[in-house]
């Protein structure tokens, strides 16, 4: 993809920018989203979104910054300059006052176009909502258009694999529905190289912080794979756009469907992902199925939250939920999987001691001598395997 | 600049200690905020909930460059590992003590510590706090 420069498109639009522009200047309806995505901090992203501000602040749109972190970075603190800022709000949490986007205020202020810098930030607790993207989301009701960034490692379906790459924990994250309501997404795209550079300068970190930085998390393989989920997470957006469209709104290309089985264990946490990334991959349907048997009705408490929280998890990603009764697992998912026509079964691998392999078959084997068509999958409960 | 090898977590050369801070902080959620925006500046956090972990974590070779010290723990209090041997073990490092009490000064001073934010404080002074604090030991192991 090459990028044109984007100031000759200010000057003598198409005829679909000019379309486009009305759809975005329009008072009422939902507010348009645009993210600019990332593979790592330091790319630009924040520099992007601002120079987007000026720009449009210069055709004359409303525009103002509802919240923008410049991290210190002079360059990018500069571009803040001309452009209005609604004030932060102050909230104080056990002692500590944190500055946050002050979400009524934003609305209040009603702007066409608001800048709101990294859509996957937890908020501190006191605000509106826990996570920013759901700030974000009430501002979009308001029919205010949006410009947002985010890094790459924070989305839900590619966080394991972050930090199975890198070895540092993704702790905020977002869910792949909000980046998929994005009306655009832009990839702000760096070499592994330049970024190392970029950092080395100490223009992302302080020099000294900088050198950590490069030797633990941003070295070059894991730069490299980063920005591989990036592009990829891009381009499967634009095939997902090529698809609705030749396929109408029926969804008629789906001939595949993946069926996960979700019971409230580690393991079936990481299925779910799983099975979101190969239906990703495959242009499959998701669905993820519980069975209820006389069994599981003495679930413990802890399981049953566990349970619940890896279905949020697989609505967040797509899937359709399906709760079924059965008389055992077996027969659960059989009937789930017949109904569907399932061609991928994804299931949490369950140890079993010694005495138990002599006596019961695994669930796959049993599910596979009822349907032999079937593909099935089995996922252990912890990303950092041998070698994976 | 050549890129210096990793190195294991114990065995840090002196330009890339400062950069490591241990919070101690028993409340869970603040804690989780602190080391959150601290992380989100380049800083390498190891988190502490009590006295007895945060001298466990340094016994178990981690060597901060600051510690930032919540007053006011369940178990020992933060005096306690003022007092104690682990900060000497772990080089002496600054000392940032937070507390929802008012300190005498003469206190501070007779334990040493670099840095005293009374709550409430902003987020952000306790951020260049800490830069301050860091920065200034890197001139002097520079010097």
């Amino acid at each position: 993809m090459t990028d044109p420069d984007p100031d000759a498109f200010d000057v003598r639009p198409t005829a679909d920018e000019m379309l486009a522009r009305i759809r975005e200047e329009q008072p009422t309806g939902r507010g348009r989203l645009r993210v600019y995505l990332g593979m790592a901090p330091g790319v630009g992203k924040t520099y992007r979104m601002l120079e987007e501000g000026h720009r449009r602040r210069d055709r004359g749109t409303d525009l103002v910054i509802g919240f923008v972190e410049t991290y210190g970075r002079p360059h990018t603190a500069a571009l803040i300059d001309g452009l209005e800022i609604v004030p932060r709000r102050h909230i104080e949490y056990r002692g500590v006052i944190v500055e946050e986007m002050d979400l009524d205020a934003v609305l209040a202020r009603r702007p066409t176009v608001a800048l709101i810098d990294e859509l996957a930030h937890t908020n501190v607790p006191g605000s509106p909502h826990p996570k920013r993207w759901q700030d974000v989301e009430s501002i979009r009701e308001a029919g205010i258009h949006v410009v947002s960034t985010m890094n790459v490692q924070h989305l839900e379906s590619v966080a394991d694999a972050v930090a199975t790459i890198t070895g540092a924990p993704v702790n905020e994250r977002l869910p792949d529905e909000v980046l998929a309501t994005a009306d655009e997404i832009e990839l702000v795209d760096m070499s592994p190289h330049a970024l190392r550079q970029r950092m080395r300068h100490g223009n992302v970190y302080p020099p000294e912080r900088a050198q950590i930085a490069l030797d633990r998390f941003f070295t070059e393989a894991n730069l490299t794979a980063l920005r591989e989920l990036s592009l990829r997470m891009v381009a499967r957006r634009v095939e997902g756009q090529l698809d609705e469209s030749a396929a109408g709104a029926q969804g008629s290309l789906v001939t595949e469907r993946v069926l996960v089985l979700v019971d409230g264990s580690p393991a079936s946490a990481r299925a779910v992902r799983r099975a979101a990334d190969l239906a990703g991959a495959i242009h499959a349907a998701l669905i993820a199925v519980v069975v209820e048997t006389p069994e599981s009705e003495r679930r413990p408490f802890d399981q049953t939250r566990d349970l619940q929280e890896t279905l949020d998890d697989a609505v967040d990603l797509g899937a359709d939920i399906i709760r079924v009764e059965a008389p055992d697992e077996v027969g659960g998912i059989e009937q789930v999987a017949r109904n569907r026509r399932a061609t991928h079964v994804v299931l949490p691998f369950r140890p079993t001691s010694g005495l138990q392999r002599l006596t019961t078959r695994a669930l796959g084997d049993q599910l596979l001598a009822r349907l032999p068509a079937l593909e099935i999958h089995t996922v252990g409960p912890s990303g950092h395997g041998a070698g994976s | 600049m050549s890129p210096a090898p990793t190195s294991p977590s114990s065995d840090l050369s002196p330009a890339e200690m400062p950069q490591r801070v241990l919070l101690v902080e028993d409340d869970e959620s603040l804690r989780t905020v602190l080391a959150r925006h601290l992380r989100g500046q380049g800083y390498e956090i190891a988190e502490a909930t009590s006295a007895e972990t945060a001298a466990t974590a340094i016994a178990d070779g981690f060597r901060p460059g600051l510690v930032l010290l919540d007053i006011n723990l369940p178990g020992q209090t933060g005096w306690d590992l003022l007092r104690g041997a682990a900060l000497d073990a772990a080089g002496s490092p600054p000392v940032v003590v937070t507390s929802a009490l008012t300190i005498d000064p003469r206190r501070l001073a007779e334990f040493g510590v670099a840095g005293y934010l009374p709550k409430p404080f902003p987020l952000e002074t306790l951020i260049a706090t800490i830069e301050r604090l860091l920065s200034s030991e890197e001139e002097t192991e520079n010097a």
